[in-house]
């Protein structure tokens, strides 16, 4: 395992080196780095602007740009935003951590629901319980997140305030804080989340129900459950210590794999909500064609993805006995 | 977002078996190309039913899925001919409704209110869905023939080409589908010859071809799978024996027996498209707003700024079509996988 684990993290080096190669061509033909600075600042001199293209490593050709910009990166030299000149890792640093909180949480959350949903519908399948739950699900997913998350801003900032009579929305809308909060607050920062969470988590609540469903169903049909079952096994032990375990196997690794489904809807809702996490980060920075801010953004999503990869096989082997790694 | 497959528990490598390779083999193409149009009743009582008339009487009996099939045929017939459902025109400003020259509620006047400039947003919603539904119907026709021949291709010959294939798709699915079709909207706009093809960055073509270019990868996928699994099954190996040409395999066995999960990927990807046109729209990276190139995903993102302001209609009554759509055509896809899977009834219990 350990074997394993060590030669798939080290596979991940050349990985690495390959899509942040493409991802940088891409980047570099499809936003140019100095245009993108002289439109965001129209009034740069020309000693800036080479003072840029310096410390950047833009210069030479496509390939020596890329190792320039893999020493700058590597050796922690990561620059400036081409927009209002603020160094990336502070941000980046900041948004990472605003996304992981909203990102654990949503999915937590989510999971929590959705296995539970689908566990009560496979457990008395075309019952009234397990139609309006499938149903509904389909419906859930069917509902893009920018969609759910504008109409529950409306919902709260104006439908339930007039309804109520209020004189403030019942829950903030965007935002972390609210304007000029500092420190750390619990119970704000809780509440500002709500939101934010109950779209991602819509999401998340309407595959895993289904996926979960179609996992139990099938493990429900199987013959070692049947052998259980003859040999007096109760029902009740039959469901949690044979039934769920193994029903349980394909989701861990589909949940792991998921990971960039879930960037992507954090993404939507992190701009609806004004929640200033990676997927704010990146809109803001392809918006500006900021470069400097771009590949560290990509290399962080690339580097989780590949993660998420390896840690569903390793869940995979360890859940399921029947997989060796080695 | 189309990260998500709505139909988690659809084994996409399915595959009806020899029995309906034959059927194929002996009913012609008639059957391939007049699938839908058939009547039912011919096949009654008939000992042989080809298998796209079982598919369609199974489909028939799911309530659901006929349902959701009449309300998908009128919305599309609605905004295909938007002319007919609308009382004024797209760009129409109305005169002063009420007590407001601009953003008026639902009335009799306009039933779901009007925007910024007055127009009637009921009206406008048909416009935009006209786009919108082209748009997807486009993607998908490009996407799944692209994505059926490289498919097939891939799974048939292996070696080099599928391993192209699967470094490329498995490099795109890594990134979520935005960023992907964000970067790769810049890139395409700045090489020159690329740009000839597909027009400027703001237009409808350039949108369709886009998607089409990440859509692709999902159909091919899972069309490799279907015909990995069947190359190897008897009736292949039995034909090859015969002597039978490399792309008379392909076109007459492998093709059509992929043909209920290429139904189904079709599906997928008008909703796949709809809603990424509508995502890069909400975020102001889709087609330039202006008379004939509205899109539910523009009426949308016009209404953001609304609704602090508590214009709610703007925001209810696209969003509301939109996701009537994407459910209706969910639940047909839905629909077909059972209909062309001939053990549903048993795995879905």
């Amino acid at each position: 395992m350990i074997r394993f684990v060590a030669r798939r993290l080290m596979w991940t080096i050349p990985t690495l080196f390959l899509i942040t190669f493409l991802v940088f061509i891409a980047i570099r033909i499809g936003t140019d780095p100095v245009q993108s600075y002289l439109r965001i600042n129209p009034r740069a001199s020309q000693k800036k602007i080479e003072q840029y293209k310096q410390t950047n490593g833009l210069t030479g050709n496509i390939v020596s740009q890329y190792f320039n910009w893999l020493h700058h990166f590597v050796t922690f030299n990561w620059g400036r935003s081409i927009k209002g000149s603020r160094p990336v890792w502070p941000e980046l640093k900041a948004a990472m951590a605003n996304t992981l909180v909203l990102g654990t949480l949503a999915t937590a959350v989510g999971l929590v629901f959705g296995l539970a949903i689908g566990i009560l519908s496979a457990m008395r399948p075309r019952s009234l319980f397990d139609q309006t739950s499938t149903t509904t699900a389909f419906v859930g997913i069917s509902i893009p997140p920018y969609v759910s998350a504008i109409l529950l801003q409306l919902f709260f900032a104006i439908t339930l305030t007039r309804w109520l009579g209020l004189s403030k929305p019942l829950l903030p809308t965007s935002g972390i804080y609210p304007p000029g909060h500092k420190g750390f607050d619990l119970r704000l920062r809780l509440k500002y989340l709500i939101l934010p969470i109950t779209v991602v988590a819509i999401q998340v609540i309407a595959v895993y129900s289904r996926y979960m469903r179609a996992s139990l169903l099938e493990v429900k049909n199987s013959d070692y459950l049947r052998t259980a079952r003859a040999k007096g096994v109760s029902e009740r032990r039959i469901l949690v210590r044979h039934a769920l375990r193994n029903a349980l196997i394909p989701i861990v690794t589909v949940a792991a794999i998921d990971i960039g489904g879930i960037i992507g809807g954090l993404i939507i809702t992190e701009r609806i909500f004004e929640n200033k996490g990676m997927g704010d980060f990146f809109l803001t920075a392809y918006t500006n064609g900021d470069f400097p801010q771009l590949m560290p953004w990509m290399v962080f999503v690339v580097l989780a993805v590949i993660l998420a990869n390896l840690l569903a096989d390793v869940l995979y082997a360890v859940l399921d006995p029947r997989i060796r790694l080695d | 977002m189309t990260e998500i497959d709505p139909n988690p528990d659809l084994d996409t490598t399915e595959v009806h078996g020899a029995d309906i390779a034959q059927a194929i083999e002996a009913n012609t193409d008639a059957d391939l190309t007049g699938l839908s149009l058939r009547d039912e009743s011919e096949g009654v009582g008939g000992e042989s039913l080809s298998p796209f008339r079982l598919a369609l009487r199974h489909y028939r009996r799911n309530t659901l899925a006929m349902i959701a099939l009449v309300v998908l045929l009128l919305i599309v017939l609605a905004c295909l001919f938007p002319s007919i459902p609308a009382r004024y025109g797209e760009a129409q400003r109305l005169p002063k409704t009420g007590s407001t020259f601009i953003h008026a509620p639902p009335s009799a006047k306009a039933w779901f209110g009007t925007d910024d400039l007055n127009r009637d947003l009921y009206s406008r919603v048909f416009y935009g869905g006209r786009v919108s539904i082209m748009i997807g119907i486009a993607v998908a026709i490009i996407a799944c023939t692209v994505g059926t021949i490289v498919g097939a291709l891939a799974g048939y010959l292996g070696g080099l080409l599928d391993d192209i294939l699967m470094r490329i798709t498995d490099i795109f699915l890594a990134f979520p589908i935005l960023v992907s079709l964000l970067v790769l909207r810049n890139v395409l706009a700045e090489i020159s010859f690329i740009k000839a093809i597909m027009g400027d960055k703001t237009s409808i073509r350039f949108m369709v071809l886009l998607l089409s270019a990440v859509g692709w990868m999902a159909v091919a996928r899972i069309v490799r799978g279907v015909v990995l699994s069947l190359k190897e099954r008897e009736f292949v190996e039995a034909s090859r024996s015969v002597g039978a040409s490399g792309p008379r395999i392909m076109f007459r066995h492998l093709i059509p027996n992929a043909l209920g999960p290429i139904m189904v990927a079709l599906s997928l990807s008008v909703v796949g498209a709809i809603l990424a046109e509508s995502t890069l729209s909400f975020f102001g990276y889709g087609p330039s707003p202006g008379e004939g190139r509205t899109t539910w995903g523009l009426l949308i993102a016009q209404s953001k700024s609304g609704v602090l302001s508590g214009y709610w209609w703007l925001v209810v009554f696209p969003c509301a079509l939109l996701v009537i759509t994407i459910v209706a055509i969910n639940f047909v896809g839905d629909g077909l996988r059972d209909a062309f899977d001939p053990k549903s009834d048993m795995s879905r219990a």
